[in-house]
């Protein structure tokens, strides 16, 4: 776990939840802010770049913990979550095995999101879509 | 001196188990006390329990820890009942104002809310066996939710999921289940 200088975590109304597994890396740019309730779980990696702004009760998987077919028990493979620089998630967004975020990306609250975006773009909705890519 | 020095290491790793989670069985004893409980359920953290007349809760039903507290709430003359083996993640919050019925083998992702109460109608919920609802999920009143049915992270279910399906969305449709994501590569198309 490599956390930034400037880095700031509000957990004054809820915990707030910073796992890495065994080899796995979290990185948490310079000035990042991170508010209450928010969970981020890294199996393999997970990493914020500067100046991201996390909203309350996001919640950061790089594993889906259990597969949608067969062994409940089992995990699937990991796939690496990156946010660039000055990205903002809204409270309570989820951000799944795989998700890329461009530089500068919005994402409103409540969004859950996989996929890739453009610097800039912004996210909304669940299933969530993408506006505005830069 | 009996059995290899594997077999040994394996007793060793189980009996070290069984003490290691002594704590968590002792802790959901006194959590549940004046429910009925099933054997070895087991809590990591507090749970904050209201109605426990009402609540039943099968073997080995297990309860993990995290920031946020798990909370069951049973209005007078309502029911929770949950199924054997099912496990829950932090935050997860049941309130019943008449019933919520949850299968066996289960498993709750962080932060779900299910109540059977909206402030307008109260209607029962029902979750079958083998479901998993992810993270932070919402089941609304009414909601019956089939066998090995699974709720995507984020959803809010509205009305029924058959069994083997998958509810994704605000609010939440259908997916046929057995439904794999396909694995991204990196520099995976842009959407």
């Amino acid at each position: 776990m490599r956390i930034g200088s400037g880095v700031r975590l509000d957990g004054r109304l809820s915990g707030i939840e910073l796992v890495t597994g065994p080899g796995a890396e979290l990185t948490l740019g310079e000035g990042v802010v991170i508010d209450e309730g928010v969970s981020i779980e890294a199996l393999r990696s997970v990493r914020i770049g500067a100046r991201c702004r996390l909203g309350a009760f996001c919640k950061i998987l790089d594993n889906d913990l259990h597969l949608v077919e067969g062994l409940r028990e089992l995990a699937p493979g990991s796939h690496p979550v990156t946010l660039e620089e000055e990205v903002t998630l809204g409270p309570r967004v989820t951000l799944l095995p795989g998700a890329h975020l461009g530089r500068g990306t919005r994402v409103k609250p409540g969004v859950v999101f996989s996929h890739r975006t453009r610097a800039g773009a912004e996210v909304v909705g669940h299933p969530a879509r993408v506006l505005s890519p830069a | 001196m009996t059995g290899t020095p594997d077999a040994k290491s394996g007793m060793r790793r189980r009996a070290l188990r069984v003490v290691r989670r002594l704590p968590g069985i002792v802790r959901a004893s006194l959590l549940f006390a004046g429910a009925k409980t099933g054997r070895f359920i087991h809590s990591a953290g507090p749970i904050l329990v209201r109605g426990a007349a009402g609540i039943r809760i099968g073997d080995q039903v297990f309860f993990l820890d995290g920031p946020v507290r798990m909370e069951l709430v049973c209005r007078p003359g309502a029911e929770i009942a949950v199924g054997a083996r099912t496990g829950f993640n932090y935050g997860v919050s049941l309130q019943a104002s008449r019933s919520i019925r949850i299968g066996v083998d289960g498993a709750f992702g962080a932060m779900v809310r299910i109540r059977d109460d909206d402030g307008k109608r109260v209607a029962p919920v029902l979750i079958g066996d083998r479901v998993w609802i992810a993270h932070g999920a919402i089941i609304e009143p009414g909601v019956t939710i089939g066998d090995d049915a699974v709720v995507s992270a984020g959803s809010v279910v509205m009305s029924d999921v058959p069994a083997r399906m998958i509810a994704i969305g605000n609010p939440a449709r259908l997916l046929p289940g057995g439904l794999h994501r396909a694995p991204k590569a990196p520099g995976a198309a842009e959407v």
